[in-house]
């Protein structure tokens, strides 16, 4: 018998441990991933029945480059991105020091925080088509009511207003997930500090500038890095509300990849529009993934 | 003093209220429109609260709605099955993991941290495509196994995220007590850490089933023939038609829903001390 080294030993317990995992990612995603960079490369004509795809450098790029609507589409993605992540950290941040007060209820009230988060895309997509429906939805008919309202509004027949009420939606879908990690770090905030600063003569806004602010900007950092990789992304959302209409006005790039792939069969472009959205997530990812070892003490 | 102080909670519980109701409100259009008879759906004088409740509309949508001869009850057994299984295995991998990278010192630890700091935050749409090619190629296309196995992908990088978060806050004490006693690691993981975090595991286990239950993306592509849907599949289906049936897509909608909020407020304390792990780490 060979005998093992507790070194080794130890070394084999750790990757049975990891091994599921790498096998997991490597199949499923990490190969994905390399076949979608090659296949960006490649040309691919579903309708020929020859297996192979050769490669024709740039050709998919410039096929991307040259769509009318791609300047259209970029500008939707970084606008939608931009109002969407800035939404959500700002009412986050918001309900957060709200909820961070003591009053009576406030169990119930984070807990119905938690419903937006639970409620599934397709859920929220349908309630909101419906509630916000020119001639029988619910929402429309209360803000027809109001005074300076003039008539019921079509949300979703012009580009920008679309634009903007789908922002809307995903800031309502998806603050609850900011506000409980900034809840999380408000909590954090030792009483005392808050205690010494109004025996000083601090004010509530002082407070929060030379406390409360510096004390979760970490945090704050980091989720509005997650929040921007995880917002440029959207698809659900979007596609089954207007699925990127009317004229383009909501068509952001997740849309673009999905519709040139699976309506257009434009596989080519679809990758080389699939590698620019890597490209631009990996740079976040890295940022990211730095935040998260700032510490150091960590690895 | 006194009138200020009033003033103050009196602003305060206004803002709260308000909060309460826009973050309520669309659930709350939801159940209301689920319990209105066909007819009165576009009848916007009813207003929030219908003044005859009716359960017709979840009855359709639970024994009598059809769409390609499949109903909810084939729907809602395929997304149970799927996301149940693919969560089961990722939740299992990704405690492993999360534990070894929480407890081990090994060479390539960064590495496969940020492995999965990168898969978290990958656009799936990236993947898809070339996914999609490769097992329609292979056949595998309108294949439950293959939309569970990804999945199961999908739930494992942000479950491991939050059990490398969650393990850090448990204290070594008890590990290195049962490993001076002679437990392996593997003891250790299974006799001690597993049973003392199952309200955690629930917890993590149940933001990765939730990401399946509610996935339109994957499930779109993967599955054409209606005996194969999931629920939100299903939930698409009442469009098409000359006229939607916005009863019965409520209805369905409060199924698939209800039972999710009331477990996420079940384990809200949970939910909000993990993800709280999750970013501070």
């Amino acid at each position: 018998m060979v005998e093992i080294s507790r070194r080794n030993r130890e070394r084999i317990v750790i990757l049975q441990f990891i091994v599921p995992s790498l096998m997991i990612i490597g199949i499923f995603i990490l190969f994905p991933i390399t076949k979608a960079i090659t296949m960006a490369f490649q040309e691919w004509i579903l309708t020929s029945s020859s297996p192979d795809h050769p490669f024709v450098g740039m050709n998919n790029f410039r096929e991307v480059f040259s769509i009318t609507h791609f300047p259209k589409m970029i500008t939707n993605t970084l606008v939608y991105t931009a109002g969407s992540v800035g939404g959500k950290m700002i009412v986050g941040l918001g309900v957060a020091l709200l909820l961070n007060r003591k009053f009576i209820g406030r169990g119930i009230v984070r807990g119905l925080m938690l419903i937006p988060w639970a409620m599934p895309m397709v859920v929220v997509t349908n309630v909101f088509r419906i509630a916000l429906d020119p001639s029988y939805g619910l929402f429309n008919a209360l803000l027809s009511s109001l005074p300076f309202v003039d008539g019921p509004i079509q949300f979703f027949s012009n580009g920008p207003l679309a634009l903007g009420t789908l922002v809307g939606i995903g800031i309502w879908k998806n603050f609850p997930f900011v506000s409980l990690m900034l809840l999380a770090a408000l909590q954090s905030v030792p009483q005392d500090y808050y205690d010494a600063a109004s025996i000083d003569g601090a004010g509530t806004l002082a407070q929060f500038r030379k406390i409360t602010w510096p004390l979760i900007k970490p945090i704050w950092n980091t989720l509005m890095i997650l929040q921007i990789l995880w917002t440029v992304k959207e698809f659900e959302l979007i596609y089954l509300i207007t699925q990127g209409g009317p004229n383009n006005g909501t068509n952001i790039i997740g849309i673009d990849i999905y519709l040139n792939a699976f309506r257009f069969y434009k596989i080519g472009a679809a990758n080389a529009e699939g590698i620019l959205l890597l490209l631009f997530c990996l740079v976040f990812a890295i940022v990211y993934f730095r935040s998260m070892h700032k510490k150091g003490d960590f690895v | 003093m006194r009138m200020k102080y009033y003033a103050n909670r009196t602003l305060l519980y206004t803002t709260v209220l308000l909060v309460s109701i826009l973050i309520a409100i669309p659930f709350v259009i939801m159940l209301s429109y689920s319990f209105r008879a066909s007819h009165d759906i576009f009848s916007l004088e009813i207003g929030l609260f219908p003044k005859k409740p009716t359960l017709a509309a979840y009855k359709n949508a639970l024994f009598n709605y059809r769409f390609g001869g499949q109903g909810f009850a084939r729907w809602s057994l395929n997304s149970l099955l799927t996301c149940g299984l693919a969560t089961f295995f990722a939740i299992f991998s990704a405690a492993m993991t999360g534990y070894a990278i929480s407890r081990f010192r090994f060479t390539g630890k960064k590495v496969l941290w940020f492995l999965i700091a990168l898969t978290q935050t990958i656009p799936w749409i990236i993947i898809l495509i070339p996914y999609y090619i490769t097992i329609s190629r292979m056949g595998l296309a309108n294949n439950l196994y293959i939309l569970g196995m990804t999945y199961m992908a999908v739930f494992l990088p942000t479950s491991a995220w939050l059990f490398v978060g969650f393990f850090n806050n448990i204290p070594y004490e008890m590990e290195e007590a049962a490993k001076i006693d002679g437990c392996s690691p593997w003891g250790i993981f299974f006799r001690i850490i597993i049973p003392l975090s199952v309200t955690s595991i629930s917890a993590i286990a149940l933001v990765a089933f939730v990401t399946g239950w509610g996935d339109f993306l994957f499930a779109s592509v993967f599955l054409k023939k209606a005996s194969l849907w999931t629920l939100p599949l299903g939930l698409t289906s009442f469009r098409g038609e000359h006229q939607i049936q916005w009863s019965e897509i409520m209805a369905m909608s409060a199924i698939v829903t209800v039972p999710i909020v009331i477990l996420f407020i079940y384990l809200q304390k949970y939910l909000v001390d993990l993800m709280a792990g999750g970013v501070k780490q």
